[in-house]
C-alpha cells in the first residue's frame, strides 16, 4: 500500500477556520443587531419625538386659545372695575387715584402696562415700568394686535376696550401683556424649548436669555430636533408665532444605550456561542482528532491502540456522521491491515512459487539438458557401438585363431593374447553399459517378492576376497512391483561400486582395515521400499557426491562413468529414487527407495519415450 | 499667485472676520431690579450710565420690578439673569424651594422708612397706634415675602401689633406707586424707600414714625444691620453661564468703586435724573445715607449672621426658614469676602 504524498501548504485546522467563521459571523450579527437595534431605537425615539411634538402642538395651541381668552377677559375685567370706580370721570388729577388703584393690585396683575387713551388717541395715562416709550409708540395710532418696544426688544399683546371717561366722553383702555422669557416659562414643559418669534426675529425663549443666545438647541449628536411653529392667536397675517422644539431626547444615556445595544448581541452570541459554538468546536476537534487518526494510520499502517484511542475520541458515544466516518475509517484500517496481511502472504506464496517454479524450470532445464546430453550420447553411443563391435566381434574370433595357431606360445606371447581378450570383454561391457544407459527400454513390472530376489542377486555376485558382505533384508515376503532385469543392474552397480570403493581403500590402508558392506531393506517414510546400502569404504568429498550422478563422471581408473546415472535412472523409471550420503574415511551410504507397493510406476520420461 | 493662495487668504480674511466680530458681540445680561432710581438699587441703575457694562462688552437690560420679591420672580421664571433684591427676600425664596444664589453685596446698610400720611399725624404717635390701619409694602409674591414686609411685620410686632391687625398692601418700589399710595389715602403708611419717602416728607406729604437708619428704631430689631440689596442668580445660570456672574460681579464692584469715588452731585447728574424734586430728594438722601452702598462689593461675614439673625426673627413660624443659612446659599467666588 503506497503511502499518500504529503503536501506542504500552510496548514489551517478545521477548528481554527470554524473559530474564525464563528467569530466573523457573530462579531457580524453583533453589528448588525446593534446597528438594528440603534436603527430601531432612533427610528422610535423619531417617531414618539413626532408624536410628542404633535400633541404638543396642540397643546400649545389649545393653551394659547385659553391665553388669549383670559388676557381678552381680563382686560375687559379691569375695564368694567375701572368704570365702577368712576376714577376716570374725575376730571382733574385722576393718574394719583388710579395709579394707587392698579399699585394696590401688585404683582397679581397679569398685564404689564396699562394705557388710557382719549377718543383722540391721545394718552391720559399710562401705567407699568418704563412707559413712557410704549405710550408714544402707541400715541394717535389704531392699536394693533402687536406692540414691539424697538428700545428695550419686548413684545407685547395688546388687548383694546372702550372705556367710559365722563366728560371726555369715551376713550380707550389698552393692556398690554408682555410676550417674556417668564410667560415662555410657564407655558413651557420639561425637554421642550418655546421661543416666540415676531416678524421671525426672537423675543422671548423659555430658558431665558441662555436660551435666546442660543444659536440653535443643543442635541446629542446625531439626534433629531423636532421643531413647530404654532401661530399665537388666529388673526389674519399673524406675525407672531410660538416656536416649539424638542429634541428627540434619549431614553437611555449613551452608556445605557451601549449597555443595552451590545447586550442584545452579545446574549445572542453567547446563545449562538454555547447552542452552536460549543458543538462546532467539539465537531472541529472530534474532526481533526479523526485527521490525527487517519495520520497516525498513514504512519504506522497499523491499527494501533493509539488510532483506536483517536477513533474512539471522534466518535464520542454519537450516532452522526463524523461517527459514521470514524467508524468508516475504522472498518477502512482494519480491512486495509487485513488485505495487507494478505498480500504479504500473496505475497511470500509467491516467492515461494516462483522459487519453486524457477527449481522445476531449472530442474527442467537441467533435464533438458541432459536429456540433449544424453541424446547425443545415445546417438553417440549407437554410432560408436555399432563400429565399434563390428570390428571387436572380428577381432574376437582372430584372437581365437591366433590362439588355436599359437597353443605353445611363450608366456609373454599368451600374456598379451589373454590381456587383448580381456580388453574386448571390456570394450563390450563397456559398449554394453553404454547402451544400457543411452537405450532407455520400457519397465516390464512384476511383483517380485524383494528380500528374496535381492539375496538371489547378490547371491550371483562374486565379492572381491576378504570383503564381508552382511545381510539384514527386513520386508519378509513383501511384493513389489519392479523390473526385476532393470533393478538388478542398479543392484549390481551400487554393489560394485562399493566393493571397489572399499577394495580402493584396503589397497592404500596398512592398518587392520576390514572392509564390510552392509545390505538390508525395509519400510521408509510414506510406505517406501527401501535397499540399503552401507559401506566402510573411504567415503567421498562433497564436491565428488554433487556430481555421482552427472553422466560421464567417473573417480575410477576404469569405467565410462555411467553407472550411478543409470542406477539413478532405472529408479526413477520405477517412480523412485536414491539417496547417498558419504563421510570421507567413513565410508558410504546408498538407500534405493520404491514407492508405495501399490504405487504404479511411471512409464518414462518423454525423452526416455523418444528414445 | 496660484488659485489655492487666493482661496486661502479669502478663508483667512473670512475667518478673522468672523472672530472679530465675536469678539465684539456683547454679551447681553438682563437684571431684574425693585426701582427706578430706588436708592437700595442705586448702583444697578448706574451700571449703563458709567459704561462699566460697555466696560465688560456686555449689554446690560434692566427690568424695573415694584418689589425684591417680583424681581426674584423674573429670575425664576427666566425673565432675567439676575435679580437684584433683598437678602432676607431671597432667602424667602430659597425657603420655599427657589434654587437662588446670593453672589454679590450690593448694599452696606438698610434703608427702608415707615412713613405715615399726613393726615395722621397726631393720631398716629407711635408703631401701636397703627392698629387698623393700611400699611403698604413692597410688593410680595406667592413664593417670596419681600424684605419690607418681613421688616413691617417684625416693627409692628415690636409694637404689639399681630399682623391679622393691620391690611397689608403692595406699596411698589417706585416714586409714582409709593407716592400715589399715600397722597390718594389709598394707604396710611407705607414702609418706604429712599429718596421717596425723602421726598414725600419734604413735600409735607407723610411723616416718619420708623427710619431704620436711625438707632432709636434698629433698637428693637434683631439683626437690623442685615444685607439687604445684593446680586443673585440661578444655579443653573452659574453653572451653564459663569462667565455672566463673572462680567455681572465686576461690573457691580466698578460700579461701587465708581460711587465711592465721586460726589452724590455726580451721581445724580450721571443718572440724569431732570425732575428737579426728584433731584433733589436723591441727592438729599445720597448725603443723608453716605454708607448706603458696599465699597468693594465684598461679602461681610458679620453682615451674613445679621442677615440670617433678621431673616430667622421674621419668619419665626416657618420651621424651613429657622433652617437656612445664608452661608448655603452664598457663592463668594468672584465678589470675595471680607469680616
Amino acid at each position: 500500500m503506497g503511502r499518500p504524498q504529503k503536501i506542504v501548504t500552510r496548514r489551517r485546522s478545521i477548528a481554527q477556520q470554524a473559530a474564525l467563521r464563528l467569530a466573523f459571523s457573530l462579531g457580524l450579527l453583533m453589528l448588525l443587531v446593534g446597528l438594528t437595534t440603534a436603527l430601531i431605537y432612533r427610528i422610535a425615539l423619531n417617531k414618539a419625538a413626532d408624536e410628542r411634538i404633535e400633541s404638543l402642538t396642540t397643546f400649545l395651541s389649545v393653551r394659547l386659545s385659553e391665553l388669549e381668552r383670559d388676557w381678552e377677559l381680563n382686560t375687559r375685567d379691569l375695564r368694567v372695575r375701572i368704570e365702577h370706580t368712576r376714577i376716570l370721570e374725575q376730571a382733574n388729577n385722576f393718574t394719583p387715584q388710579l395709579q394707587a388703584y392698579l399699585t394696590i393690585q401688585g404683582g397679581g396683575r397679569r398685564y404689564s402696562h396699562l394705557i388710557v387713551q382719549d377718543k383722540n388717541r391721545q394718552t391720559l395715562f399710562a401705567f407699568g415700568r418704563d412707559y413712557a416709550n410704549l405710550a408714544k409708540a402707541l400715541n394717535g395710532k389704531e392699536p394693533g394686535n402687536w406692540l414691539l418696544d424697538q428700545a428695550s426688544g419686548e413684545l407685547y399683546r395688546v388687548f383694546t376696550e372702550q372705556i367710559w371717561l365722563g366728560d371726555k366722553g369715551t376713550g380707550t383702555i389698552l393692556a398690554l401683556f408682555p410676550i417674556n422669557n417668564a410667560l415662555l416659562f410657564q407655558l413651557t414643559m420639561p425637554g421642550v424649548l418655546l421661543t416666540s418669534l415676531h416678524h421671525g426675529q426672537k423675543i422671548a425663549s423659555s430658558e431665558g436669555q441662555i436660551g435666546l443666545d442660543m444659536p440653535q438647541v443643543p442635541q446629542a449628536a446625531g439626534a433629531k430636533l423636532e421643531t413647530r411653529e404654532i401661530p399665537w392667536g388666529y388673526m389674519d397675517n399673524n406675525p407672531t408665532t410660538l416656536m416649539a422644539q424638542t429634541p428627540v431626547k434619549g431614553l437611555f444615556s449613551p452608556l445605557e444605550l451601549s449597555l443595552g445595544v451590545s447586550a442584545v448581541p452579545l446574549l445572542d452570541g453567547l446563545i449562538l456561542w454555547f447552542t452552536l459554538g460549543i458543538w462546532l468546536m467539539a465537531n472541529a476537534r472530534r474532526i481533526k482528532t479523526l485527521g490525527v487518526a487517519v495520520q497516525e494510520f498513514s504512519d504506522q499502517q497499523a491499527v494501533t491502540p493509539r488510532l483506536k484511542e483517536q477513533i474512539a475520541s471522534a466518535k464520542q458515544g454519537k450516532q452522526d456522521e463524523i461517527d459514521e466516518v470514524a467508524s468508516a475509517v475504522e472498518s477502512m484500517a482494519v480491512s486495509t491491515v487485513k488485505h495487507e496481511q494478505e498480500i504479504q502472504r500473496y505475497r511470500e506464496n509467491l516467492e515461494v512459487l516462483v522459487r519453486e517454479r524457477t527449481r522445476d524450470l531449472e530442474a527442467a532445464q537441467q533435464t533438458l539438458v541432459r536429456a540433449e546430453r544424453l541424446a547425443a550420447l545415445g546417438q553417440l553411443t549407437a554410432t560408436v557401438s555399432h563400429e565399434l563391435r563390428n570390428p571387436l566381434a572380428s577381432m574376437r574370433p582372430s584372437l581365437q585363431v591366433i590362439k588355436r595357431k599359437l597353443p605353445d606360445a611363450e608366456d609373454k606371447a599368451r600374456q598379451a593374447i589373454d590381456r587383448i581378450e580381456r580388453n574386448i570383454t571390456r570394450c563390450d561391457q563397456i559398449i554394453e553399459e553404454m547402451l544400457d544407459f543411452t537405450r532407455i527400454r520400457d519397465l516390464t513390472l512384476a511383483p517380485v517378492a524383494l528380500d528374496s530376489w535381492l539375496t538371489e542377486t547378490l547371491a550371483d555376485q562374486k565379492a572381491p576376497e576378504g570383503i564381508r558382505i552382511v545381510r539384514e533384508f527386513g520386508l519378509g515376503d513383501l511384493q513389489v512391483n519392479l523390473d526385476p532385469d532393470r533393478l538388478r543392474r542398479a543392484v549390481i552397480n551400487v554393489f560394485d561400486n562399493a566393493c571397489h570403493a572399499m577394495e580402493e581403500r584396503r589397497m592404500q590402508e596398512t592398518g587392520n582395515y576390514q572392509p564390510q558392506l552392509t545390505v538390508s531393506t525395509q519400510r521408509g517414510d510414506e510406505g517406501r521400499v527401501e535397499i540399503e546400502f552401507v559401506d566402510n569404504g573411504p567415503g567421498m568429498p562433497e564436491e565428488v557426491l554433487a556430481h555421482i550422478f552427472e553422466p560421464l563422471f567417473s573417480t575410477k581408473g576404469f569405467g565410462v562413468g555411467l553407472g550411478m546415472p543409470t542406477v539413478k535412472q532405472i529408479m526413477e523409471q520405477h517412480g523412485g529414487g536414491i539417496a547417498v550420503r558419504s563421510q570421507t574415511g567413513q565410508g558410504t551410504q546408498v538407500i534405493l527407495w520404491l514407492p508405495d507397493i501399490t504405487a504404479t510406476p511411471r512409464p518414462g520420461t518423454p525423452q526416455e519415450e523418444g528414445e | 499667485m496660484s488659485k489655492q493662495f487666493w482661496k486661502f487668504a479669502t478663508c483667512l480674511i473670512l475667518l478673522c472676520g468672523l472672530a472679530s466680530s465675536l469678539a465684539h458681540a456683547a454679551e447681553r445680561i438682563v437684571v431684574s431690579v425693585p426701582g427706578p432710581r430706588n436708592i437700595s438699587y442705586l448702583p444697578i441703575d448706574l451700571i449703563p450710565k458709567i459704561g462699566a457694562d460697555k466696560a465688560e462688552n456686555v449689554q446690560i437690560q434692566l427690568l424695573h420690578t415694584g418689589g425684591g420679591a417680583v424681581a426674584l420672580n423674573n429670575l425664576m421664571t427666566r425673565n432675567a439673569d439676575f435679580a437684584v433684591a433683598g437678602v432676607p427676600a431671597a432667602m424667602s425664596l430659597k425657603a420655599n424651594g427657589g434654587e437662588v444664589t446670593v453672589v454679590a453685596p450690593v448694599d452696606d446698610a438698610p434703608l427702608f422708612v415707615l412713613m405715615v400720611r399726613a393726615g395722621l399725624k397726631g393720631k398716629v404717635k407711635r408703631i401701636a397706634d397703627l392698629k387698623g390701619k393700611v400699611i403698604g409694602v413692597n410688593t410680595s409674591t406667592k413664593s417670596s415675602k419681600t424684605t419690607s414686609q418681613q421688616l413691617a411685620e417684625l416693627l409692628l410686632k415690636s409694637g404689639g401689633i399681630a399682623s391679622d391687625e393691620v391690611r397689608i398692601v403692595p406699596a411698589g418700589q417706585s416714586w409714582e406707586e409709593q407716592s400715589s399710595l399715600l397722597i390718594t389715602s389709598t394707604a396710611d403708611a407705607v414702609m418706604g424707600d429712599e429718596p421717596f419717602a425723602s421726598r414725600l416728607l419734604a413735600d409735607g406729604q407723610v411723616f416718619f414714625l420708623a427710619n431704620l437708619a436711625e438707632p432709636e428704631t434698629v433698637k428693637g430689631i434683631a439683626g437690623s444691620n442685615f444685607l439687604h440689596a445684593a446680586i443673585e442668580t440661578r444655579n443653573d445660570l452659574i453653572q451653564h453661564a459663569p462667565q455672566k456672574v463673572e462680567k455681572m460681579v465686576r461690573m457691580l464692584t466698578r460700579t461701587l468703586h465708581w460711587i465711592a469715588t465721586h460726589r452724590p452731585e455726580e451721581i445724580v447728574d450721571t443718572l440724569g435724573v431732570s425732575d428737579p424734586d426728584e433731584r433733589n430728594s436723591l441727592l438729599l438722601s445720597l448725603k443723608k445715607y453716605p454708607h448706603a452702598f458696599s465699597k468693594d462689593g465684598k461679602f461681610s461675614t458679620s453682615q451674613l449672621k445679621e442677615t440670617d439673625v433678621f431673616f430667622h426673627a421674621g419668619n419665626a413660624d416657618n420651621p424651613k426658614a429657622l433652617a437656612l443659612r445664608i452661608e448655603n446659599m452664598t457663592d463668594d467666588r468672584w465678589a470675595g469676602r471680607k469680616k
